[in-house]
C-alpha cells in the first residue's frame, strides 16, 4: 500500500486542438514581456513559411490544423499586450521586463520593429491566398458526385463545402486580428462576401475569356496572364477518336478491345469506312451514325443496364 | 564521502539504501567486513566479465551491476571505490559503445543503446545472497520500460519517486553516485577526446585559455555565453588545466612557428595531486592513450553526461547506415512507439525522461510569493551541456543581428528594416538535428515550462505584490539558460527545415515553439504516476474496499458487540 504515495503532486503540459480557445489570462502579461520576441520573431518566421504548407486537397486538414494551432495562440488579448510592448507605449507596466529580455537574446535580439504585428500583414495575405486558392481548386475540380456527397456533410457541418468554408472564414478573422487587417478586408476583391469562394465567376456584360472555337480572346490571355483566370482540365476539349482512346477510370478495360473490334467489325460489315466521328463521311452508308459498342464497357452504364434490367423482370414478373 | 567507513553498515545506512546483510551487526563488523571484501570480488569478476563481452545480456549485467552497488560500493572503503572507477569506464564503453578515433568520433557497435531487439529480462539471474533485499524496486512490467533493468540502473525514477514521497531513506542511484564522486573526489578525471565535441565547443575553448592567458578578451562570437559558464566554472578541470589540450596547442603553434602566450606558464597551473590512490588510476584505456589528438580531463559526472547527451549525435556506424531512425512524435508517449523503432533508442528516450525530471526543477504553484528553486551544479551542467551540444553545437555559424542587418542592407538598401524582415535576419548553415534530439528537446522545454513558480511569479507582478526587481522575469534558471538557444534553435529551423515532410525539424520545432509560448496550458494537480497506475488500480480497489469493510466492521460491533458471518 505504500504504492499509494505516487500519487504526488505534478505538472503536465496539455496540447490544445487548433479548434479550441485560448486560457490566457491577464496575469500572463509579464510572462509575454519576459520572452516577447519569441512571440514575435518565430511568428514572422512561421507565416513567411507556411505558404509552403501543402494545401493539396489530401493534405488540406492537416496544413490548416498547423496554421490553426499558431493562431489560437494569438488571441486578441494576447495580441494587444505584444503589440504594447512591441511600440514601447508609456503605459506599458512591462517595458523593463521586455528591456531585460532583449539584453538576454544580447547579439541576436532583433532590431527595434515599432510596427508591432501588423509589419507581417503581406505574409498572412500570401497564406491566406495560397489557402483560399487551394480550397477553390479543390470545390472547383468536384465532380456532380463528390458535390452531392459534399453538400450532405454540410448539413452535419462538414466537407469541404461547408465545413472548410466555415473554417476559413474563422482563421480569416483570426488572422485580421493577429496583424491588423481592416474590418472590410477581403481576400480577394472579387469574391463576393457570401459566396463560396468562386473564383471563375464573370458578370454579365463582361468580355467573354473564349471565342466560339474554344481559343482564348485576347481578354482572357490577358486574364490568365495576370493569373485572375485559369484553365480548368475539363474545359479542353477532346482531340482524336474517342473509340480509341485510352481506358477512362470508369470503364472496365478488358471490355474495351473485344468491344472495340467488334465495333469495327460491324462498321466493316455494314460499309462503314470512315469513322473517326461519331458522324459518318461516307454519304453511300445505309446507316446514320457508325457503331461504337464501348459505351457498354462503361460501368455507369452496366449499373443503370441492370437496374433497368431488374425492374422490367420485376414489372413482367407481376 | 568516501573515506573507510569501520561499519559497513553505517556505510550503506548513509548512501541511504536501508539495507542490510542479515548476520552483520553492530558486534561483528570485522565479520561483515570480510564477508563483504569477499562477495564484493567475486561480483566484481563477474561484472567484469559481463562488462567486457558484447554478447552478454544487458538486463544481467544491469543486475549485477545493481547488486555491486548496493552491496559493495554502499559498504564503502578504497578497494569498492577503486573497483567502481575502473567499472565506470567498462560501464560507459558497454552501454554506448566504444568511442571510434575516426572522423567523427562516433560510437562502435556493441553498446546497449545500439541494440535493436528488446532484450530480455532475467527474473532468477540476481548473483546476490539476499536476492529479495536487492531485488528491483518497482514491480517488473515486462511491457514497460520503467521495469528494465538498464533503465533501473542508469535511470533515476527511483529518486524522483523517494522525493515526491518524502523518504528519508532514498535508494542509492547510479546518476547520484556519479554526482557525489564528482564532488568528492575531484581528482578523479576521465579523458574525452577534444575533437569530439562541436567546433564551436572547440573554439571556445581555445579561445577561453588564451583568453586567460594574454588577458585580452576573446571575440564575442568565439565563446557563447553559455560556453563561458559551462567550460569555464561549471566544469571541474578548468581550461587552465587542461594540460593535453595546452600541449597539444603548443606542439601546433611551434609548427607554425608563432610564439603563443600558452608556452609562457607551462607548469604553474598543474591540478592538485590525486588525493588517494584510487584517483592515481586514471580509467583511460591504452588504445586512446596512445592517440596523438589532445583529450579533456572530466570529472565522473561531466563524462557520463558528455557520453550520454553527445550519443545522438554519434551513434553506431550501423545504425546509421541503415538509415536515420525515423522521427517519433513526442507528443507520443513511449508505450505506444512504434515498432520499428530500435529497442535502444527507447531505452535512451526513457533515460533522458527521467533524467530531465530528475535535474529540472518543476515545483507545484503555490499561490504566493515564491522564489524558484536553484539550480544545482548537476542540474545546470545537464542543462548547459545539452545547450552546447545540441542547440549552439549544430549552428555554430548563427550570424547575429547585427551582421545579418548588415549583409541584407548591403543587398537592398532601399528596403525597411521591420518585423517581415525577421526571415533574411536569420544566417547560418543549417544541419538538421536527429530526431531523438528532437524529442528530448520537446521533453526538456515541456519540463520547464510546466514549472508551477512561473505562474506564481507571474501573478505576483501583475497584482504588484512584488516590485519589478532585475531578478524577476517570470523565468525559472532552466528557461533563463534555454531562452537564447531555443530561440535560435526555432528561428534557424523555421528558416531551413522543410515543411513538406511530415516529421521534419520544422514541426518539432513548431511543437517546442507553442509549449513555450503558452505556459497557461499547463495542468498542475496530483497524477499518478504512469507506470503505477495500470497495475495499481486493482490493489487501490482492494485496498478502498478493505479499509471500507473494516470501518463498517468495527462501527458494527461497537453497537452490537460482535460480527458474525454465520
Amino acid at each position: 500500500m505504500s504504492r499509494l504515495h505516487d500519487a504526488f503532486p505534478t505538472s503536465r503540459v496539455t496540447y490544445p486542438r487548433g479548434t479550441q480557445h485560448s486560457t490566457y489570462k491577464p496575469y500572463w502579461e509579464p510572462y509575454i514581456a519576459a520572452n516577447l520576441h519569441l512571440y514575435t520573431v518565430p511568428l514572422a518566421l512561421f507565416l513567411r513559411r507556411s505558404r509552403e504548407l501543402d494545401f493539396s486537397p489530401g493534405e488540406f486538414q492537416r496544413s490548416l490544423n498547423t496554421v490553426r494551432r499558431v493562431f489560437r495562440v494569438f488571441s486578441p488579448e494576447v495580441v494587444a499586450t505584444i503589440n504594447t510592448l512591441m511600440r514601447k507605449e508609456s503605459g506599458s507596466k512591462w517595458v523593463s521586463i521586455a528591456a531585460q529580455h532583449e539584453a538576454r537574446l544580447g547579439a541576436f535580439a532583433p532590431p527595434a520593429f515599432t510596427s508591432g504585428l501588423s509589419s507581417c500583414q503581406d505574409d498572412m495575405q500570401n497564406l491566406l491566398e495560397e489557402m483560399c486558392v487551394q480550397h477553390i481548386k479543390k470545390v472547383d475540380s468536384m465532380d456532380f458526385f463528390d458535390r452531392a456527397i459534399a453538400r450532405i456533410e454540410g448539413i452535419f457541418g462538414g466537407g469541404p463545402l461547408a465545413g472548410e468554408e466555415k473554417e476559413l472564414r474563422k482563421l480569416i478573422s483570426q488572422a485580421k486580428g493577429i496583424v491588423g487587417f481592416p474590418v472590410d478586408y477581403e481576400i480577394f476583391s472579387r469574391i463576393r462576401p457570401s459566396s463560396d469562394f468562386s473564383f471563375n465567376d464573370q458578370g454579365k456584360g463582361e468580355i467573354p475569356d473564349r471565342v466560339t472555337n474554344g481559343y482564348f480572346s485576347p481578354t482572357g490571355v490577358e486574364r490568365i496572364a495576370a493569373g485572375s483566370i485559369k484553365c480548368s482540365p475539363f474545359e479542353i476539349g477532346y482531340v482524336g477518336d474517342r473509340m480509341q482512346s485510352r481506358p477512362q477510370s470508369f470503364e472496365i478495360a478488358f471490355l474495351i478491345p473485344l468491344l472495340v473490334n467488334f465495333s469495327v467489325f460491324l462498321n466493316n460489315s455494314f460499309g462503314i469506312r470512315v469513322s473517326t466521328i461519331e458522324g459518318i463521311d461516307d454519304h453511300h452508308a445505309i446507316l446514320p451514325r457508325r457503331f461504337n459498342l464501348r459505351f457498354l464497357a462503361d460501368t455507369r452504364n452496366l449499373v443503370l443496364l441492370a437496374i433497368s434490367i431488374c425492374l422490367t423482370a420485376i414489372i413482367f414478373r407481376k | 564521502m568516501f573515506i573507510r567507513h569501520r561499519n559497513p553498515c553505517a556505510r550503506a545506512n548513509r548512501f541511504g539504501c536501508g539495507w542490510k546483510i542479515k548476520g552483520i551487526g553492530a558486534g561483528s563488523d570485522s565479520v561483515g567486513h570480510h564477508i563483504l571484501q569477499v562477495f564484493g570480488y567475486k561480483l566484481v569478476i563477474m561484472l567484469e566479465e559481463a562488462l567486457s563481452s558484447t554478447t552478454y545480456s544487458p538486463a544481467e549485467a544491469a543486475l549485477t551491476f545493481l547488486s555491486f552497488l548496493e552491496v559493495e560500493l554502499a559498504a564503502g572503503g578504497a578497494a569498492a571505490e577503486s573497483r567502481f572507477f575502473k567499472l565506470f569506464s567498462l560501464l560507459c564503453d558497454r552501454v554506448f559503445g566504444e568511442l571510434s578515433n575516426g572522423e567523427g568520433f562516433k560510437h562502435q557497435v556493441g553498446g546497449w543503446l545500439g541494440r535493436h531487439a528488446k532484450w530480455e529480462s532475467p527474473n532468477n539471474s540476481l548473483p546476490s545472497p539476499n536476492r529479495n533485499r536487492i531485488a528491483p524496486r518497482t514491480p517488473v512490467n515486462s511491457n514497460s520500460l520503467a521495469g528494465d533493468p538498464v533503465i533501473k540502473l542508469l535511470g533515476a525514477a527511483s529518486i524522483i519517486r523517494a522525493q515526491a514521497s518524502r523518504q528519508q531513506q532514498q535508494p542509492l542511484a547510479l546518476i547520484e553516485v556519479f554526482a557525489k564522486e564528482a564532488e568528492y573526489r575531484p581528482n578523479v578525471r576521465y579523458s574525452f577526446p577534444f575533437e569530439a565535441f562541436p567546433k564551436s565547443t572547440q573554439q571556445a575553448w581555445l579561445a577561453i585559455i588564451e583568453e586567460t592567458l594574454r588577458g585580452v578578451p576573446a571575440a564575442k562570437n568565439l565563446i557563447s555565453e553559455n560556453a563561458t559558464h559551462l567550460l569555464g566554472s561549471l566544469f571541474r578541470v578548468k581550461p587552465l588545466e587542461q594540460l593535453s589540450l595546452r600541449q597539444n596547442q603548443q606542439e601546433k603553434t611551434q609548427l607554425v612557428g608563432q610564439h603563443w602566450s600558452l608556452q609562457l606558464s607551462p607548469l604553474q597551473f598543474q591540478p592538485r595531486q590525486p588525493i588517494s590512490p584510487a584517483a592515481t588510476q586514471q580509467p583511460t584505456t591504452p588504445s586512446k592513450d596512445k592517440d596523438s589528438s589532445p583529450r579533456i580531463s572530466l570529472s565522473m559526472l561531466e563524462y557520463y553526461l558528455v557520453l550520454f547527451l553527445r550519443y545522438p549525435l554519434a551513434p553506431p556506424q550501423s545504425q546509421t547506415q541503415s538509415g536515420p531512425t525515423k522521427t517519433i512524435r513526442s507528443s507520443v508517449p513511449v508505450s505506444n512507439l512504434r515498432r520499428t523503432e530500435p529497442y535502444g533508442d527507447s531505452v535512451y528516450y526513457q533515460l533522458f525522461q527521467e533524467y530531465a525530471d530528475y535535474y529540472v526543477p518543476n515545483n507545484f504553484p503555490r499561490g504566493h510569493s515564491a522564489p524558484f528553486s536553484p539550480l544545482h551544479r548537476p542540474s545546470e551542467l545537464f542543462v548547459r551541456i545539452i545547450v552546447e551540444l545540441w542547440l549552439e553545437g549544430q549552428s555554430s555559424f548563427l550570424w547575429t543581428t547585427e551582421n545579418a542587418l548588415r549583409a541584407f542592407l548591403g543587398r537592398s538598401p532601399q528596403c525597411q528594416v521591420d518585423l517581415n524582415t525577421s526571415f533574411e535576419l536569420v544566417k547560418t548553415t543549417y544541419s538538421p538535428c536527429p530526431s531523438q534530439i528532437n524529442r528530448c528537446l520537446h521533453k526538456l522545454i515541456s519540463r520547464a515550462v510546466s514549472d508551477g513558480t512561473v505562474l506564481d511569479q507571474a501573478k505576483d507582478l501583475f497584482m504588484g505584490t512584488r516590485s519589478i526587481a532585475p531578478e524577476i522575469t517570470c523565468l525559472s534558471p532552466t528557461m533563463a539558460i534555454l531562452q537564447l538557444p531555443v530561440y535560435n534553435h526555432i528561428r534557424t529551423a523555421f528558416r531551413h527545415a522543410s515543411v513538406h515532410v511530415v516529421h521534419s525539424p520544422f514541426y518539432a520545432a513548431l511543437n517546442d515553439w507553442l509549449v513555450w509560448l503558452e505556459p497557461w496550458n499547463t495542468r498542475h494537480g496530483k497524477w499518478i504516476d504512469a507506470t503505477f497506475v495500470v497495475p495499481g488500480i486493482p490493489y487501490l480497489t482492494a485496498f478502498v474496499a478493505l479499509k471500507s469493510f473494516r470501518q463498517w466492521t468495527s462501527s458494527y460491533s461497537r453497537h452490537h458487540g460482535h460480527v458474525s458471518f454465520a
